[in-house]
């Protein structure tokens, strides 16, 4: 057998032009076609921001979620003006003295706003004590006022509680339960789908019955039934456990798209001439599902897995606001909705349909991700 | 008298590869509960053999089974009948039909294959380096230092830069794909290559490339090719011999020159009458051959190409031809092989 | 060469004027297309200039990337945005009866006007290379048949009926009553070209468009197309653009040739003396390249080195300079040939034959 020459054995490599874009593997290919998209910026950075906050929630919110203040039921956002106790339009925050009042005709809470009085706002104050993230402890909070003055940016709920740090605090729940539920999504659909889509046969007829059945049940009957079916908080069975149950109740029906999915990427990519390729060198099964065709797929995994997120989030809220999801003494943007269902009581306490304002936030810039992230992906795949 | 001849004499030294009814049926299922009801026979019963160092051709138009004889042979796809007998240096021969995946492990490296499709037949998420070295990484060849030198010289060999080989395939040309695609086959070093219409999606220019490039790569590292082509011109160009398919049959293997200029199947003749020839010169009308190729799923009796033969008679339609030797070397299937006398390629005037 | 050179100018759009053609149905001239990517500006077309004979055969044959697709497109006003015509005019010689021609400038109708509209399908009709994405795969090819003649015919729906039969008939379809009710997949591929070419038919246009018609059929059924394709156009007299990339399919159907390359033509000439005496090097090259059948000989091909450039890229000077056998230092890499007009119909875009410089647009 003759020995590979050194001399190449064509000297038509010198006319050859190869675009200088071909160093460039397709996932940086993805993000520069990704970080062009206007709204994809106006998602991304929003939702960071969005989660920075609720980081710092205990912080940036001048009261604890729980307390509740008597004095102050379904009361209405602070008023902030800028114009001192002297008059002058300046660059300093001050709060009204607020009352509270029984009024004895209407039967109804009332609060009188004394313009005269005027309290400074701080920065940094200690406040409420709190522990950030669940372990860093403090009590200083970003704005609040001298004196037992309680600031509520968004008003109270009618127990009292300060709407703005429940809202804070709620985020942590709504917007994690998503990316933990979309984990378990990506593991279980693509084991599935590749299962199904490569071997064929008994596997995949079992595999695809299985998503039907389990695609042909309603949605949120079927979350309700299994959420009802847990057992109610207590010490061997936390809110934490809770939580992460209930995230496993949305992948369980949300796999079954990905899985479908994959499966026909699967089925494709078995009879593409590289894997052909492959296997005609000798490659064993294992290795041509994770060494070749998964790295193709996986544009499409992350693709679907950004546009699931949102249908995760809504999902939680719907469990929560029907009382099946979050229970108290936790809270997301869900279970404060509950507390707006009634049109009388939102029509006089609009403020309570915050959560729900967040919720649309943070569906949309999901959403504009998921877009954009699937316009970009794989500019050059099959 | 079946189809099936035998056909090699394999003690002849020089026969690499010798197969010997060869059938691929793809089963039809229909209903709710997915039964069989039929068969597309996509190979059915295939007998030749290729000899040490040569070219065969084999043609035929959409449908015919070439690429499935391709893919069936290195057992990509597992047959459904038949022998596909490699002679191996050391061991003899073997049939590889017969092998069980772990068998045939060792025995890839033997056999590779080149594809037609440059973009789909490179994997858009590996880099040519990581391409070429994959079947010397799955078969434990070489690693490290080593291997990035080995898939420097081959890159060198089929004409491409070194330096490119940390780029995606995305950045090369439909003809430079195909040689990446071709210097991961020659990886392993193989003797058999199995070329599925190399050139067909290239453009005319680099056509010529690639195939000057085969032709010095067989020569330089003693190779045999199994050509599976439908252009005949490139066929007469680079095979030594050229099998011709019909739904799933052979009907005709000769010598390249026997078979373009002394064909002795009906449907030959048709075929090298129905070729463009470069040269507006020579204006023939093509040879008429009524209704459509017939289906795999559902064969005409008798011989497959009785319907559209113009000197069909009714033993056609009744008794399949066999396969059989008619002159040296010229096998053909057909009744009246003896007897017509049918008109080959017209050679022209030197353009 | 003669002394009839003339030579003209060529590539300036508006005042191209080379020999006036004793009857051409549609003259390109001086056509750029551009298309405006996020990579860069694909130059398609560069300063096209051709004219397709009356009741004659115009090949145009060139490799990928060389814009023979784009220049088809451009005369139907097909082109998508981010692609769009820069430059230069396409003229439609209409004929009414036996008087002067009515000209039509399209380039100046709206694309999307009705003007432009009666035009596709009634006067230039198209047929592209795959046939089983041209055609609808949820609609009977009757039925798309007889949408272009109620279109433009003005016929009740009983009278389209038969009309689409009988186009399915001179296309040689076998069955027509019965294909008329069949749906794309139903039938083979040639079919499939053969009722593609019956719905172009069907409202007898004046020039029939064939972009690669016959590159995915198997070639008994190519060579029946073709066979189809030269009788019908002699016996309706029908002009025919024929776009391909097969020297053989040109050679044995077209009675003039265009060679385009990177968006130019190099060289345009009758078939005959194009395969029997052609004059560019690209021409030479890509002759010398190809294998042809019945030679006798093997020959070994000669491949032209180098690949081609891919539309993005800005070569100064000719842009087939990289890969010419003949290439000439300091004039073929300093500006880009213009176009040469010899007797006899041919035109060749090259500095051997001339010391034209094209001007730019």
């Amino acid at each position: 057998m003759a020995e590979i020459s050194d001399q190449p054995v064509h000297a038509a490599v010198d006319a050859q032009e190869v675009s200088a874009v071909g160093e460039l593997s397709q996932s940086r290919l993805t993000w520069m076609r990704f970080r062009r998209n206007k709204l994809a910026l106006i998602g991304g950075i929003g939702l960071i921001i969005m989660y920075i906050v609720i980081a710092l929630g205990p912080f940036l919110a001048g009261n604890d979620r729980q307390y509740q203040n008597e004095d102050y039921l379904f009361g209405p956002a602070t008023q902030i003006t800028f114009t001192g106790p002297d008059g002058r339009f300046g660059l300093r925050p001050y709060i009204y003295q607020v009352t509270t009042r029984l009024d004895p005709e209407e039967f109804k809470f009332v609060f009188d706003i004394d313009r005269e009085t005027k309290t400074p706002l701080e920065f940094f104050v200690r406040g409420d004590g709190y522990k950030l993230l669940g372990f860093i402890k403090g009590n200083v909070h970003l704005v609040g006022a001298e004196g037992d003055q309680r600031i509520y940016p968004l008003g109270a709920d009618a127990l009292g509680r300060d709407v703005f740090a429940r809202l804070l605090s709620g985020g942590q729940v709504s917007l994690t339960i998503g990316l933990v539920g979309v984990a378990l999504t990506i593991l279980l659909g693509s084991f599935m789908g590749t299962v199904s889509g490569y071997f064929g046969g008994l596997a995949d007829d079992v595999i695809q019955r299985v998503v039907e059945l389990i695609m042909s049940f309603p949605t949120v009957p079927l979350w309700a039934a299994l959420a009802a079916a847990m057992p109610p908080i207590s010490g061997s069975f936390s809110t934490l456990d809770r939580y992460f149950l209930i995230t496993v109740i949305l992948s369980l029906v949300n796999w079954t798209g990905l899985s479908r999915q994959l499966r026909a990427k699967v089925m494709a990519y078995r009879e593409s001439d590289f894997v052909m390729a492959a296997l005609a060198a000798g490659a064993s099964d294992l290795r041509i599902i994770f060494v070749h065709m998964m790295p193709n797929a996986s544009s499409h995994i992350i693709v679907v897995a950004a546009l699931s997120i949102p249908g995760m989030i809504l999902g939680e809220t719907a469990l929560s606001f029907l009382g099946l999801g979050i229970l108290p003494p936790a809270v997301s943007w869900g279970s404060m909705l509950t507390d707006a269902q009634h049109i009388p009581v939102v029509l006089e306490h609009p403020w309570l349909m915050t959560p729900g304002i967040a919720v649309i936030i943070a569906v949309l810039f999901y959403s504009f991700l998921g877009d954009a992230l699937r316009d970009a992906a794989d500019p050059y795949s099959i | 008298m079946g189809s099936q001849t035998d056909f090699a004499d394999l003690s002849e030294d020089n026969v690499l590869l010798d197969v010997q009814g060869l059938k691929k049926y793809f089963p039809i299922r229909r209903g709710l509960f997915q039964k069989v009801v039929g068969h597309v026979k996509a190979v059915d019963g295939v007998n030749f053999f290729i000899r040490d160092g040569e070219t065969l051709g084999l043609v035929g138009e959409s449908g015919c089974g070439k690429t499935t004889t391709g893919r069936t042979i290195l057992h990509l796809l597992s047959p459904t009948a038949g022998k596909v007998r490699f002679k191996d240096p050391e061991q003899g021969w073997m049939d590889i039909a017969s092998m069980s995946r772990q068998e045939l492990q060792p025995i890839r490296r033997n056999m590779q294959i080149i594809f037609q499709d440059p973009f789909m037949s490179l994997n858009p998420r590996m880099t040519v380096k990581r391409i070429v070295a994959e079947p010397l990484i799955i078969n434990k060849i070489a690693a490290g230092q080593e291997l990035i030198d080995r898939v420097a010289e081959i890159l060198k060999v089929v004409g491409l830069r070194p330096e490119y080989m940390s780029r995606y395939p995305h950045a090369f040309s439909g003809g430079q794909r195909q040689r990446i695609g071709i210097a991961r086959a020659l990886a392993l070093r193989p003797r058999l290559m199995i070329c599925d219409e190399p050139v067909s999606a290239l453009d005319v220019s680099i056509q010529a490339q690639v195939l000057n490039l085969l032709e010095e790569l067989q020569e330089q590292f003693d190779l045999t090719y199994l050509f599976i082509a439908h252009d005949l011109s490139v066929v007469e160009h680079i095979c030594d011999r050229v099998a011709v398919m019909y739904v799933g049959k052979l009907v005709e293997v000769a010598s390249t020159e026997e078979l373009y200029y002394n064909p002795k199947h009906p449907y030959t003749e048709a075929l090298m009458a129905a070729v463009p020839k470069a040269d507006p010169r020579q204006r023939d009308r093509p040879i008429k051959l009524p209704g459509e190729v017939a289906s795999p799923s559902n064969p005409p009796s008798g011989c497959y190409f009785h319907p559209r033969c113009r000197y069909a008679k009714p033993i056609c339609s009744q008794e399949e031809p066999a396969l059989r030797e008619v002159e040296k070397d010229h096998w053909v299937s057909c009744h009246f092989a003896e007897e017509l006398s049918l008109r080959g390629v017209v050679v022209g005037p030197s353009v | 060469m003669s002394d009839q050179v003339s030579v003209k100018a060529a590539g300036s759009g508006q005042n191209v004027q080379q020999p006036t053609r004793r009857d051409s149905i549609l003259d390109v001239r001086g056509l750029y297309t551009y298309f405006y990517t996020d990579l860069g500006v694909a130059r398609a077309l560069n300063g096209v200039t051709y004219s397709i004979p009356r009741e004659k055969v115009l090949g145009i044959v060139g490799e990928s990337g060389c814009g023979k697709s784009v220049t088809a497109l451009s005369i139907m006003q097909l082109v998508q945005p981010p692609g769009r015509i820069v430059k230069g005019e396409v003229v439609l010689h209409r004929q009414n009866g036996a008087g002067p021609t009515d000209d039509v400038v399209l380039t100046d109708l709206a694309r999307h006007g009705v003007a432009m509209r009666h035009i596709r399908g009634a006067e230039i009709a198209m047929i592209f290379q795959e046939p089983m994405s041209s055609l609808n795969p949820l609609f009977t090819i009757g039925a798309q048949i007889m949408e272009a003649i109620l279109l433009h015919q003005g016929v009740d729906e009983a009278e389209a009926r038969d009309r689409a039969i009988t186009s399915l008939d001179r296309v040689g379809m076998p069955s027509p009553k019965v294909v008329v009710d069949q749906y794309p997949h139903q039938i083979s591929g040639g079919m499939r070209q053969r009722a593609m070419i019956a719905l172009a038919l069907s409202c007898a246009p004046s020039l029939l468009i064939a972009d690669e018609p016959t590159t995915a059929l198997d070639v008994t059924t190519e060579a029946q197309i073709l066979d189809l394709m030269r009788t019908l156009q002699q016996d309706i007299g029908m002009s025919i653009m024929f776009i391909t990339h097969d020297l053989g399919v040109i050679a044995q159907t077209a009675d003039e040739v265009v060679i385009m390359y990177l968006g130019r033509v190099v060289e345009q000439a009758p078939v005959d003396p194009l395969f029997y005496d052609p004059l560019h090097p690209y021409t030479r090259a890509l002759l010398r390249s190809i294998p042809r059948i019945g030679r006798g000989i093997k020959e070994k091909l000669q491949p032209i080195r180098g690949v081609v450039p891919n539309p993005y890229s800005r070569i100064t000077g000719c842009p087939f300079s990289p890969r010419c056998d003949s290439f000439m230092t300091g004039v073929c890499n300093v500006n880009v040939p213009g176009v040469t007009y010899l007797d006899d119909g041919r035109a060749v875009r090259c500095f051997l034959y001339s010391d034209r410089v094209e001007e730019n647009g």
